[in-house]
Formats: C-alpha cells, sequence, structure tokens
C-alpha cells in the first residue's frame, strides 16, 4: 500500500505542470465511482526506490466548494471521496505571483491538522520580473515546509526529497488556531463544527480540537449552498442546514483570514531593482496588458472573438476534411477485402460484416477528426488563457438567456458534434444550467446534418430561380437552417430556464489569468483523453446501432425477389456480350432488386406504416425509411434513400443519379414526390428533429439516468414534428403547394 | 460614499465595508476583496457588464449586480490630467 499525496492549490497556479513534472509517464486519468469528474493520479519516485502515490485534485480557491470540481478536492482533503483513504501529505500548490489569495486556501488548511508541504511556483516569473521570495521567512511563519518548485529541469528535486523525509519521518501535524472573530459565532454553527468533528474524525485524521475551523468552514459551506454535495454523513449535512440562512459568520472568518494572511505576506517578496526602475511595469505582465488591451477592447475586442470563432469553423470544416475522406477511403477497402475473405456462399455472413460491422465502424471512426481538432482548438483557447477572455465579453449574452458563460464552449463543439459537446459541459458549476445547456446542444447544426441539407437543397432547390435575381436560393436555405436552429437552441434555452429548470442566472467570478503559451504534451493530453472518451461511449453505441439497422433493412429476405434478380442477371448476361454496358445493366438489376427487399424489409415496412404520420409533413413511406434509418446517425440519411431508390449502396450526397431518382419521383397520383415545400418541411424536420442515438447516450452517462435523454427526444420530436407540419400545411395554405 | 459599481473606469479606491453578501460576494471575499483592500476598476465589458477590477494583484471580473454590494471610498478618479 503506497503513500498518497494529495495535490491542491488555485486553478491557473502551474499544478498541471508541477503534477506532470512529479509524475512523468505514469500519469493516467480515471473516474471516482458514482463522480462525474475525472481525475490524474500517478506515482513519483522519490530515490532510492521509495515512490508515493499523487492524486491531482481539480483547482480550488476555497476549501468551502462552489463548483463539481471544487467539491471533489475538499472531498479529497477531508477524506470523503470513495475509495480514497486520508492523505499521507498534502502539496498546497502556491502560485508566488499571486501570493495573498494563494495564502488563503493555506490559510484554510492550517487550521486543519493536516500534514502540508508548500509548493512555490512561478518563481520563473518572480525571477524576470526582478524581484526576490523570501522563502524562509515564509517557511517560518507558516510554519511548515515551504521548497520552491520552479518548472525547470531538476525543478522538483528539492520537493521530492522533502516529501521523502516527511513520509519517513512524519513531523506532528500541528493546526492552527482559526483567527478570533468580533462577535460571538451562533450556536448552530457550533454545533455544526461539533458533529464535523465527530463524524468526520478518522484514525489518520484526528480532527479532535478543530471545532472552530470546522464551525466557520460549515458556515461557508451554508453560505455557497454546498453541504449536500460533499458526501458528508447525513447528520452533518443536517447540521450545517440548521444554520440560519444570512448568517454573517462566512464574512466575518474571510475578512479575518485576509488579516493573517496579509502578515504572512507582508515583505516576503521585494523588489531587487534599484529604485529608478520601480515605475517599470513588470515584464511577464506587459505582454498580457498589450495583448489585452486589444482582446478586450470594447470594438475590437469583439471582432477577435468573431475571427476566432470563424477561425474554428474553417478548421473544423476544412482541416477535418481531408481526413475523414482518407477514413471513408480506407474503410471502403477495408470492407471490400473483408468481402473478399468471406466466401460467395455465405452472403448473408458477408453482408453483415461488409454493412454492418464494418459500415459501424466507420461511421464511428469517421468523426474522430473533427473531435480531435475541434477540442484542440477548444484546449489551446482554455491553456493559454484566452476563453476566460471570452467569457468576459460574452457574459452578459449569455446571462440574458439565463445561461452560464462557460456555455458559449459546448454550444460552439456542437457545431461539429454534439457528443463531444456534451462532455464539454462538465466546466459548469450549476447543476441545472449544466442540464438546460446538455438539452439544447443537439439543436446545434452539427456536421453529420451538413450532408442531408446538401442533398435536399441540391435535389429541390437547385432548379428554382435565383431570389431577388442575385442570390442563389441553395445558399439562402442553407443560412436559414443554421438561423434556425441558432434561434431554437436559444429559444428552448430560455424556455427551460423559465419553466422546469428554474434557477437564478449563475452568478460570474472570473479571473484572468496571465497569457501563457499552452504545452503540447498537456495539448496531447486533453485532446487524447476526449477522443478515447467518445470512442469507447459513443462509439460502441454508434457501432451497435448500425448493426441492428443493417438487420431490420436486410431481413426478411424475399426469396421470390432473389429468385427474379437472378433470373434477370442471368438474361442481361446471355444477350449482352462482357463490358462495360453490361455490368451496367447488371449494376442496375441489382439496384431494383435491393430497392424491392428493402421496401418488404421490417424498415420498408416500418416507412410504409409511418406514413400517414408522416403525410402531414409531406413525406412518403421512402422518406419514412429514411427517418428510420437517420435516428442512428443523420447521414445515414443520404445512403438509406439511395438504397431505397434502387442505386446501391455507397451514395452520397453528391450522387447525381440520387438527385434525378428524387426528381422524378412522382406520387400515385402524378404529383412529385420532391418539391420545394417538400424540401424546406424536412430541412426543418432535420434541424430540430433529435436523430443520434450516440447523442442519447452520451446524454445518459453525463446526466447519469435515462430520465433526461428520454425528455430530450421526447420534446425535440415534438418540437421538429411542429414546425415541420406548421412549414408544410402552411405553405400550403399559401399556395406553394 | 459610493459603491464599486458606481465608479469610472480607471479610478482607485478602498474597500470600506461589504453589505447583502450572498454565496457570490462571499466567494469575492475570499478572492481578496475584503475591506481594507486597495482595489482598481481596470475596465467594462463592451456591453458594459461585468467589470474587471484588480485586486491584491489579481485581476477579477464580476457583475455590476455584485460589485454593488462593495461599498468603496475613492482614492484617484484615474482621469488624465490634460
Amino acid at each position: 500500500m503506497s503513500d498518497l499525496a494529495l495535490l491542491i492549490g488555485n486553478p491557473n497556479s502551474g499544478k498541471t505542470t508541477l503534477f506532470n513534472a512529479l509524475t512523468g509517464l505514469s500519469a493516467r486519468t480515471g473516474n471516482y465511482p458514482g463522480i462525474t469528474v475525472e481525475h490524474r493520479e500517478g506515482e513519483a519516485s522519490l530515490g532510492d526506490g521509495a515512490t508515493v502515490t499523487i492524486l491531482d485534485l481539480p483547482g480550488t480557491y476555497s476549501l468551502v466548494p462552489r463548483s463539481e470540481d471544487e467539491v471533489v478536492a475538499v472531498r479529497g482533503v477531508l477524506a470523503r471521496l470513495p475509495d480514497v483513504p486520508p492523505a499521507d501529505v498534502i502539496i498546497v500548490v502556491v502560485d508566488a505571483s499571486a501570493l495573498e489569495r494563494n495564502l488563503y486556501l493555506l490559510a484554510q488548511l492550517r487550521e486543519l491538522p493536516l500534514p502540508l508541504v508548500v509548493a512555490l511556483t512561478m518563481m520563473d516569473t518572480i525571477a524576470a520580473d526582478g524581484l526576490a521570495f523570501d522563502t524562509a521567512a515564509l517557511e517560518q511563519r507558516l510554519g511548515v515546509p515551504v521548497i520552491s518548485a520552479p518548472a525547470v529541469r531538476g525543478g522538483t528535486d528539492e520537493l521530492k526529497a522533502k516529501l521523502r523525509q516527511l513520509l519517513t519521518k512524519p513531523t506532528p501535524r500541528l493546526a492552527l488556531e482559526p483567527p478570533a472573530l468580533a462577535g460571538t459565532v451562533p450556536p448552530a454553527v457550533v454545533d455544526a463544527g461539533l458533529s464535523l468533528v465527530r463524524e468526520l474524525s478518522l484514525p489518520r485524521l484526528a480532527l479532535g480540537g478543530s471545532e472552530r475551523a470546522l464551525s466557520l468552514f460549515a458556515a461557508g459551506v451554508r453560505a455557497a449552498g454546498t453541504a449536500d454535495k460533499l458526501g458528508l454523513p447525513a447528520a452533518c449535512t443536517a447540521a450545517i442546514e440548521a444554520i440560519p440562512s444570512g448568517d454573517s459568520t462566512a464574512e466575518a472568518a474571510v475578512a479575518a483570514r485576509y488579516q493573517r494572511v496579509g502578515e504572512w505576506a507582508r515583505g516576503i517578496v521585494t523588489q531587487r531593482v534599484s529604485a529608478s526602475q520601480l515605475a517599470a511595469e513588470a515584464p511577464s505582465q506587459r505582454f498580457t496588458r498589450r495583448v489585452d488591451a486589444v482582446a478586450l477592447h470594447k470594438v475590437f475586442g469583439p471582432l477577435l472573438l468573431t475571427g476566432v470563432f470563424l477561425a474554428l469553423f474553417q478548421a473544423l470544416f476544412s482541416w477535418s476534411t481531408p481526413l475523414m475522406d482518407a477514413i471513408e477511403a480506407v474503410m471502403g477497402t477495408v470492407g471490400a477485402a473483408a468481402g473478399g475473405v468471406i466466401p460467395e456462399s455465405l452472403p448473408l455472413l458477408r453482408s453483415l460484416i461488409v454493412n454492418g460491422v464494418v459500415a459501424g465502424v466507420g461511421n464511428v471512426v469517421i468523426f474522430v477528426p473533427q473531435i480531435a481538432v475541434l477540442f484542440l482548438f477548444l484546449a489551446v483557447l482554455e491553456d493559454s488563457g484566452y476563453l476566460a477572455r471570452a467569457a468576459f465579453l460574452l457574459d452578459k449574452l449569455m446571462a440574458r438567456v439565463g445561461l452560464h458563460g462557460r456555455a458559449f464552449v459546448p454550444l460552439l463543439s456542437g457545431f461539429a458534434c454534439a457528443v463531444p459537446a456534451i462532455l464539454a459541459t462538465r466546466t459548469i458549476e450549476n447543476n441545472k444550467d449544466r442540464i438546460v445547456t446538455i438539452l439544447v446542444t443537439p439543436l446545434i447544426s452539427c456536421s453529420a446534418r451538413l450532408p442531408v441539407y446538401a442533398l435536399m437543397i441540391a435535389t429541390v432547390f437547385s432548379t428554382q430561380p435565383a431570389i431577388f435575381g442575385v442570390l442563389a436560393p441553395g445558399a439562402v436555405v442553407m443560412v436559414a437552417m443554421y438561423s434556425l436552429s441558432i434561434i431554437a437552441t436559444i429559444g428552448m434555452a430560455a424556455l427551460f430556464k423559465r419553466t422546469i429548470l428554474k434557477s437564478p442566472t449563475p452568478p460570474l467570478v472570473l479571473e484572468l489569468p496571465p497569457y501563457r503559451v499552452p504545452s503540447a504534451g498537456q495539448l496531447a493530453r486533453a485532446v487524447g483523453s476526449r477522443v478515447k472518451i467518445f470512442l469507447f461511449e459513443a462509439g460502441t453505441v454508434i457501432l451497435a446501432v448500425t448493426v441492428v439497422l443493417w438487420a431490420l433493412f436486410t431481413f426478411p429476405i424475399d426469396q421470390a425477389i432473389e429468385a427474379q434478380r437472378d433470373a434477370a442477371i442471368a438474361t442481361v448476361q446471355a444477350n449482352t456480350p462482357p463490358g462495360e454496358k453490361r455490368d451496367a445493366q447488371v449494376a442496375l438489376v441489382q439496384g431494383h432488386a435491393a430497392g424491392a427487399q428493402l421496401e418488404q424489409s421490417i424498415a420498408g415496412r416500418m416507412g410504409h406504416a409511418l406514413e400517414p404520420v408522416l403525410a402531414p409533413l409531406g413525406f412518403d413511406w421512402k422518406l419514412g425509411v429514411g427517418i428510420v434509418a437517420s435516428f442512428a446517425a443523420r447521414e445515414v440519411l443520404v445512403s438509406t434513400l439511395g438504397l431505397v431508390y434502387g442505386l446501391g449502396d455507397g451514395t452520397d450526397e453528391e450522387s447525381a443519379s440520387l438527385r434525378s431518382a428524387m426528381q422524378s419521383d412522382r406520387r400515385p397520383d402524378g404529383s412529385l414526390v420532391y418539391t420545394p415545400l417538400v424540401g424546406l418541411s424536412l430541412l426543418v424536420f432535420f434541424v430540430l428533429a433529435m436523430q443520434c442515438m450516440s447523442t442519447l447516450a452520451a446524454v445518459k452517462r453525463e446526466t447519469r439516468g435515462w430520465k433526461w435523454p428520454a425528455f430530450q427526444f421526447a420534446y425535440m420530436s415534438i418540437l421538429a414534428y411542429a414546425a415541420s407540419f406548421i412549414v408544410f400545411q402552411g405553405g400550403k395554405l399559401l399556395g406553394f403547394g | 460614499m459610493s459603491t464599486l459599481d458606481q465608479l469610472p473606469t480607471g479610478a482607485r479606491a478602498v474597500i470600506v465595508a461589504v453589505t447583502d453578501a450572498d454565496a457570490t460576494v462571499v466567494r469575492l471575499l475570499e478572492m481578496g476583496m475584503t475591506p481594507s483592500t486597495p482595489v482598481v476598476i481596470t475596465r467594462r465589458a463592451p456591453l458594459g457588464d461585468p467589470l474587471e477590477v484588480q485586486v491584491r494583484g489579481t485581476r477579477l471580473c464580476l457583475r455590476l449586480a455584485q460589485a454593488a454590494s462593495f461599498r468603496v471610498t475613492l482614492v484617484d478618479t484615474g482621469a488624465v490630467v490634460p
């Protein structure tokens, strides 16, 4: 049983860099059971074979938590995380360039009998700014070891030596008495403290004597409203919630602690340079200040932000395209090879492998380039510090909808794919806001809808005259669909926030860190873990659904149609000499046969069964089949329509034969199946409908249950049907026919 | 005496007292905005809200609604003397 060290500190304090320096390649990501927040854990070798397991806790500004991330950090310190014992040592990361704020957390930790060691980061910034840092004096005032841990080679040697010393010969844990408060502390606060001491004490975490410290903690937790999230025994939670609301102990405690922090910090950081240079700005801040003069400018700020978003889209839609094409080509080759391996006598098995399994894997892997590009972009924005500036600029807009400022990140991600976007909602602190964001994210037009838009627009709008004589109707419709998706997203978010997920507009407390160059290693790790999650969580669902759909589309097999096809092929082969013409005729026969099989398959019958329901929207049974198929993945509509129209598999949205088949298709009464109005109705349906099993799987995972995915499916289906109905019937009434 | 949200851009002030402390205001206190602390108004967002301030070496953004909870005394308006 290895020793355990916890790593705790403010966000943006260089904690992750320190963790990586200590643990190197041994670091791995995992999940606490029952908790969505991921954690990183690794081993540090301290010399002579001694090792310690280091658990990187999420960044927190205070021991009184406000967000899900911070709750995990606090639970770690109090030994309330499942499967995590009390720590043998707690490494407190203190950013030397923001000393007082970082010492606040340390002040709270010093009030408990915990085995602490302080690791000073950003010491290179201090040096570069011509400042001196009196480490020895700070150590003496704090009463715990203070070690400088610069981000250079060998920078962690001193820290590792100290850890080794502390782990082999632990020093007595002496807690500091919390600072005195003016006035008396309410009895409910005192009682909560006593309850915590009684219930939380463990052999390796003896809290006797910490009644005052824990009573202040209780008051803070009551004010923050997070009592029920800490995994505390019921008696403690009840005692904390018994503290009257409006109690001011927490405020008084913060102010008193900062008095202490002020005394600790006095004179620790001093100017090293001469008096004449005192007026000069610290070099480390100059770059940030200059960039922010533009990035946060009233006019240039929003312009730059728009530019960044446009660059993101450009990256998503154009950089990933060559990769996606390559993947399609590879999967095609793999499919052909697999098909070649299986003997002709087992056509069903071959079909399952090629059209079910290989196609399913292809459907999953094709998403990877977009997910990777998106998360790389976001990781760069976050690690560089720019995302905080974006949150500052967008806050008022997001607040008006009632959403959290950080919600714009998942919403933006939704333009690529909703699955990673839903993963990205973890940064939203308030659970209700998080659920609202999760519920509306799929309304954003993801890239899988694009082939459907392209096909429909090319089929029904390419032959229409230009609007006002200049604008291509196709382009106008495309813009209209994207606008509709954005309006629907904002509208539903506002509606949910006012009705079923009512909660006050989330507050804003945002730190603007200095700009930093992101580390390539950290970026690679961030992207890699997201892609992995996608592949295993959404990937398995997509694969399974593709196989199920394959079955729905393949069975039952009508032997009469098979026999007719074989006879027709034999006739062609007998009457036509070998060559291109014969191959084309054979392909035609096969295509027609496949279409006929499909019509009488389970999926085909479902399409026919749905026809009365879909008729008011202007759809016929073939579109019904396509819609059934697209519940696996939206872009499957296109290849399914190809199958239905007897063109065999492998049609895409650029297929001219599919387009002409659709354009010439007529209903039994002679009218065209695909009029511009039908096209519009279908487009509107696809904008708003929930047609993605992997999104539902991701939602189920992130909300830990089936309630929300079921609700999401229901509300989006109703929305899509109603909108499509209004468009089609309304259009007919207005005479568009 | 004014409140933090009433100060112009560039102003330097000292926090005197905190009123109506909700969970967010307590968190702002924890970030360093305690009584007797100097604070500088750096800028406002393009739409007027939120506010960026400098306090104890940290650049912090908060909404006008929370800034109204901080009573301050003005030290310097930060206006440029022509």
